[in-house]
């Protein structure tokens, strides 16, 4: 992926991971989390860390001016993460429907780039179907495009 | 709410360690509205077994927070 993005890190495990997001608000910690919820299917959580619970909040809006940056980073997690886990698929979904478009933004935005290693799906109109740039989904799902 | 220490690595080998909480909410709703998802329309990929588990799961859950509903 040519597209630059901010430095992570990432715990042992490689579920958990961080960046530091720099803008106009300051320093914002978001952070990625791989959930395993079935055999080799994970679901992703990202928002902010909060500062004093420690949880992710998914609802506040940063708006810390680097938008394309942020996306750009979640999409080379989701790279890391499948490259050390090439049987798993990553389920999306935004806890509302402006988060979901937040998703959708990030695979299109990257989808020129991401369209020879994932292979993409999004949920809509009860099926899941072969992820169409410019198609509003209610969920995704990605995976190493070498699985079937 | 509960929080751990947990090392994390930057991608330059630099060592770090974060303080997150020991159950994350947020992160079990979402994973508990994705198997909800799942559960009413599974992914081809998905085993038989991974949809039973996710039945079990959510039928478990005892919380107040219930999943998502999917149409």
């Amino acid at each position: 992926m040519h597209l630059d993005g901010y430095n992570f890190s990432f715990d042992e495990r490689h579920n958990r991971y961080s960046f530091i997001s720099k803008g106009a608000k300051g320093e914002i910690t978001k952070t990625v989390r791989f959930e395993k919820i079935g055999k080799d299917l994970f679901n992703l959580a990202f928002g902010d860390l909060d500062p004093e619970t420690r949880i992710v909040n998914d609802k506040v809006i940063s708006n810390n001016g680097d938008r394309y940056t942020v996306l750009v980073t979640v999409a080379k997690i989701v790279l890391d993460f499948l490259e050390l886990n090439p049987h798993a698929t990553v389920m999306a979904t935004g806890s509302t429907a402006s988060r979901t478009r937040l998703y959708q933004m990030n695979i299109n935005f990257c989808y020129f780039d991401l369209l020879h290693l994932f292979e993409i799906k999004g949920f809509k109109n009860s099926k899941w179907e072969s992820f169409e740039s410019g198609k509003n989904y209610q969920a995704f799902s990605i995976c190493l495009r070498e699985k079937k | 709410m509960a929080t751990k220490l947990v090392k994390f690595t930057s991608q330059s080998g630099k060592v770090s360690y974060h303080r997150v909480a020991d159950h994350d909410p947020y992160v079990e709703k979402k994973a508990r509205d994705m198997k909800a998802l799942l559960v009413k329309y599974p992914l081809p990929s998905m085993t038989e077994e991974d949809i039973i588990q996710m039945k079990k799961d959510l039928e478990e859950y005892d919380g107040d927070d219930a999943e998502r509903i999917w149409e």
